[in-house]
C-alpha cells in the first residue's frame, strides 16, 4: 500500500485538523472525568458526526478515542481515581509521587509516555495492518465465521467473572441480531407483527443505550461529594527533563507499548488489560521492584505507555477484519456502519485512501494528545471539578437526542431506553454487555457466513476439513474455552485452599 | 446439608432465559418454511435458541449447591438503588413526553429535575442555577442538532 498524497494532505487541510484538535481535546476531558470512558466520549460523539462526511467523521473518532485514553492519567494522578479502566496501574506510582510534591513530574511522565505508546503502536499499525489485510483477503465463509466464533468466545473468556455467563450474553447477542427481515431470504423473523422491528435493531441505540444509560446508573451514588482537585501543571523546561528520563528507560517504553499493542490486537481485552500486564512486567524486570507502588516514573512509563499502545492494537484487527479490539473501537465499528463503510479486507483493498486518512488522523491526534496535555493540563484538571449533577443528566439527555438524530425516529428512542434497562438488569447479574453488543454487531455476518458455508459442504460442516485457517481459528476456539474453565478451577481451589485470602 | 439455591439471582436468570428460549421458539413456527434444513431460515435463530437453553442449564446447576451459608440476597431498598430507579423513571418520563411537550420544554424540564434529584439540595440559589444550566444546555443541544446538522428535533 503506497502512501496516497492526496489522501495525506487532506488530513492537514484546516478544518480536518480543526476537528482532530476539537476531538482529542474532548476525548482528553471525558477521559479525565472518573466514571466516564472512551466508549462513551465515541457513543455521545456518533450522532454528532451522523451529517458529516465519511473521512470528516472517521478522522474525528479517531481523535477522541486517542484523546479519551490518555485523559485518564489526570484524574488517576491527582485524585488516585482512574478516569478509565486504562489508567488503573498509572495510579499505583502516580498518586505516590503527588502525594511528595512531584504533582508536575508525575503529569509530565505519564503524558510523554502516552505519546510514545500512540507512536509505537502506530508503527506496528502501519505495518502490520497491510499484511493482515492482503493475508485476510483469502477469507472465505468458513473463516469468516470461525473468525467471529474466535472473537466472540475469546471476549467472553475474558469477562469479568464467568466464562458461562459471556458464552450465554453472545448467543443472546447474536439472536438479538436475527431480529427483523432476514438477508438471505426477506423473511421477518422476531418482528411480533409490528412494523418497529422490521429493519432490526440498529446498532448505535443499543450500543449508546446499554453502555451510557447503565454507565450513569451505576455511578449515581456520592453525587453530592466534591472533588477537591490539586490545581498543578509542569513547565516546558521541567517536561524536556523528563522526556530525557523516559528516554532513559527506553526498554521500559518499548516493552510496554509493545505488550499494550500486542494485548490491543486481542479481542475484547484492550487498554484496560494492558496497563496492568505492562507494569507488572516493568516491576519484575525492575532491579529496583520494591521501589513499584511507592513512586516509581517507571510505574507510570509502563502503564501510560501500554494503554495508548492498545489504542494502535485494538485498531489493527478493526480495520484488517472488521472485528474490534475492544469497546470503545466496537463503537467505532458502529459509527463506521452507519456511515456505510464497512471495515475489513475489502475495505484495504477497495478504498485505501480512507486507511491512509485513518493511520494519518491516528498519528496526527497523537502529536496533538501531546500538544494540548503540554499546554493545557490545566483545563483538564479543572474538568475534574465539573459537577457530577450538572453532568449526568446532560449526558442523558445528549443520549437520548443523539439516538432519535441518527434516523429521527422515536421507536429509537425508546430502544435506547429499553436496552438501557437490559444492560442495568444484564449488569446487575454479572453478564457481561461487551460480548452481547458484539454479537448483535457481527451476527448478521456469521448467519450469512455460516449458510454459504454449509451450501459449500452440502448442508454439512465437511468444507470446515479443507480449510486450515478456519480450523486454526476453531482450534484456538477450543484452547480459550479449556484455559478458562481450567483458569477457573484452579482459582476456585485456590480458594478453597486459602479462604482468607482474596 | 442438602442441596440447595447458592445463587439466587443466577437460578433465576436461569430459568428466565429458558422460559424466554421457549417463547422464542414458539416464534420461530411463524417464519418456518416447511422442511428444516441448514439453509431454512429458523436454522440459525434455532442453533442459538439449542445453545443458550444447554448453557442456561450449566447456569442452573452452578447457582445449586451444598453448601451451609447461601449468599446473602442483595438488599432490595437502598438509597442507592431508589435513586438509580427516579433516574430511570426520571428517563423514561422524559422520552415519553418528548412527543408531546417537544423538545424544549420537556429537556429543560428533565435536565433540572435530573440535576435537583442528583444534588439533593433544593435550595433556591441551586433551583435558579439548575434552571439557567437546563435553559442554556437545551439551547446549544438545539443549536447543534437543530441549526448545525438541520434535524428536525420532536
Amino acid at each position: 500500500m503506497l502512501p496516497d498524497i492526496g489522501a495525506i494532505s487532506y488530513i492537514f487541510t484546516p478544518w480536518p485538523l480543526f476537528l482532530m484538535l476539537a476531538g482529542v481535546f474532548g476525548g482528553l476531558v471525558i477521559g479525565a472525568l472518573p466514571g466516564l470512558t472512551g466508549t462513551m466520549a465515541v457513543a455521545l460523539l456518533v450522532p454528532i458526526t451522523f451529517g458529516m462526511q465519511v473521512d470528516d467523521s472517521l478522522t474525528l473518532l479517531v481523535a477522541v478515542y486517542i484523546g479519551s485514553i490518555s485523559g485518564g492519567l489526570v484524574s488517576a494522578a491527582l485524585l488516585n481515581i482512574p478516569g478509565t479502566p486504562s489508567s488503573v496501574a498509572t495510579t499505583f506510582d502516580a498518586y505516590p509521587m503527588v502525594r511528595r510534591g512531584e504533582a508536575g513530574k508525575a503529569l509530565a511522565i505519564g503524558v510523554f509516555a502516552s505519546f510514545m505508546g500512540c507512536v509505537i503502536s502506530f508503527a506496528f499499525l502501519v505495518g502490520l495492518a497491510p499484511v493482515l489485510g492482503n493475508f485476510a483477503l483469502r477469507f472465505g465463509p468458513c473463516e469468516y465465521f470461525a473468525l467471529v466464533v474466535f472473537t466472540l468466545t475469546c471476549i467472553a473468556s475474558v469477562s469479568r467473572k464467568s466464562l458461562l455467563k459471556g458464552l450465554i450474553a453472545a448467543l443472546l447477542g447474536l439472536l438479538l441480531s436475527t431480529v427483523g427481515l432476514s438477508e438471505v431470504d426477506g423473511v421477518p423473523r422476531f418482528t411480533f407483527e409490528t412494523g418497529l422491528l422490521q429493519s432490526g435493531f440498529n446498532v448505535m441505540p443499543v450500543l449508546i443505550g446499554m453502555y451510557a444509560i447503565s454507565q450513569i446508573i451505576a455511578e449515581v451514588h456520592g453525587m453530592q461529594d466534591s472533588v477537591h482537585v490539586p490545581m498543578t501543571g509542569f513547565t516546558l523546561r521541567e517536561f524536556w527533563k523528563v522526556v530525557r528520563l523516559c528516554l532513559r528507560s527506553w526498554k521500559n517504553l518499548l516493552r510496554s507499548s509493545i505488550i499494550g499493542t500486542a494485548i490491543g490486537i486481542l479481542p475484547g481485552v484492550g487498554p484496560g488489560l494492558s496497563n496492568i500486564v505492562a507494569y507488572s512486567q516493568a516491576r519484575a524486570a525492575s532491579p529496583n521492584p520494591e521501589s513499584f507502588g511507592e513512586g516509581n516514573p517507571d510505574g507510570i512509563i509502563a502503564s501510560e505507555s501500554a494503554n495508548n499502545a492498545s489504542c494502535g492494537g485494538a485498531m489493527i484487527p478493526l480495520l484488517t477484519l472488521g472485528i474490534p479490539g475492544d469497546t470503545t473501537t466496537m463503537m467505532m465499528l458502529g459509527a463506521f456502519m452507519i456511515h456505510g463503510v464497512q471495515p475489513g479486507p475489502l475495505l484495504m483493498r477497495d478504498s485505501p485512501d480512507l486507511i491512509i486518512q485513518i493511520l494519518a488522523a491516528f498519528l496526527v491526534s497523537s502529536v496533538f494528545m501531546l500538544l494540548l496535555q503540554m499546554r493545557c493540563i490545566r483545563i483538564l484538571i479543572r474538568a475534574l471539578s465539573i459537577p457530577r449533577p450538572i453532568l449526568y443528566p446532560i449526558i442523558l439527555a445528549l443520549c437520548a437526542i443523539g439516538s432519535y438524530a441518527l434516523n429521527s425516529d422515536m421507536s429509537d428512542v425508546w430502544i435506547f431506553f429499553i436496552m438501557g434497562l437490559a444492560g442495568i438488569v444484564l449488569t446487575r447479574l454479572d453478564f457481561p454487555l461487551l460480548p452481547l453488543v458484539l454479537g448483535l454487531i457481527l451476527g448478521k455476518m456469521a448467519e450469512q457466513e455460516l449458510r454459504t458455508s454449509l451450501i459449500m459442504g452440502r448442508g454439512t460442516f465437511a468444507e470446515y476439513l479443507h480449510r486450515p485457517i478456519a480450523l486454526t481459528f476453531l482450534g484456538l476456539t477450543l484452547l480459550s474455552v479449556l484455559y478458562s474453565v481450567w483458569s477457573a478451577h484452579r482459582r476456585k481451589k485456590n480458594a478453597q485452599a486459602s479462604p482468607g485470602e482474596e | 446439608m442438602g442441596i440447595c439455591i447458592r445463587k439466587k439471582a443466577d437460578f433465576g436468570a436461569a430459568l428466565a432465559l429458558w422460559l424466554g428460549m421457549a417463547y422464542l421458539w414458539r416464534e420461530t413456527e411463524k417464519f418456518s418454511s416447511g422442511a428444516f434444513t441448514t439453509n431454512s431460515p429458523q436454522f440459525f435463530p434455532l442453533t442459538l435458541i439449542f445453545l443458550v437453553c444447554v448453557l442456561s442449564l450449566f447456569l442452573l446447576l452452578q447457582s445449586l449447591g451444598r453448601s451451609e451459608a447461601p449468599e446473602r440476597a442483595p438488599r432490595l431498598f437502598s438509597r442507592t438503588l431508589l435513586m438509580q430507579t427516579a433516574v430511570v423513571g426520571l428517563l423514561g418520563t422524559y422520552i415519553g413526553l418528548l412527543p408531546v411537550l417537544g423538545y424544549v420544554p420537556d429537556t429543560i424540564l428533565f435536565l433540572m429535575a435530573g440535576m435537583l434529584l442528583l444534588d439533593g439540595r433544593y435550595t433556591l440559589r441551586r433551583v435558579a442555577l439548575y434552571a439557567a444550566v437546563s435553559t442554556l444546555t437545551t439551547a446549544v443541544l438545539y443549536g447543534v442538532f437543530g441549526v448545525l446538522l438541520h434535524i428536525f428535533l420532536p
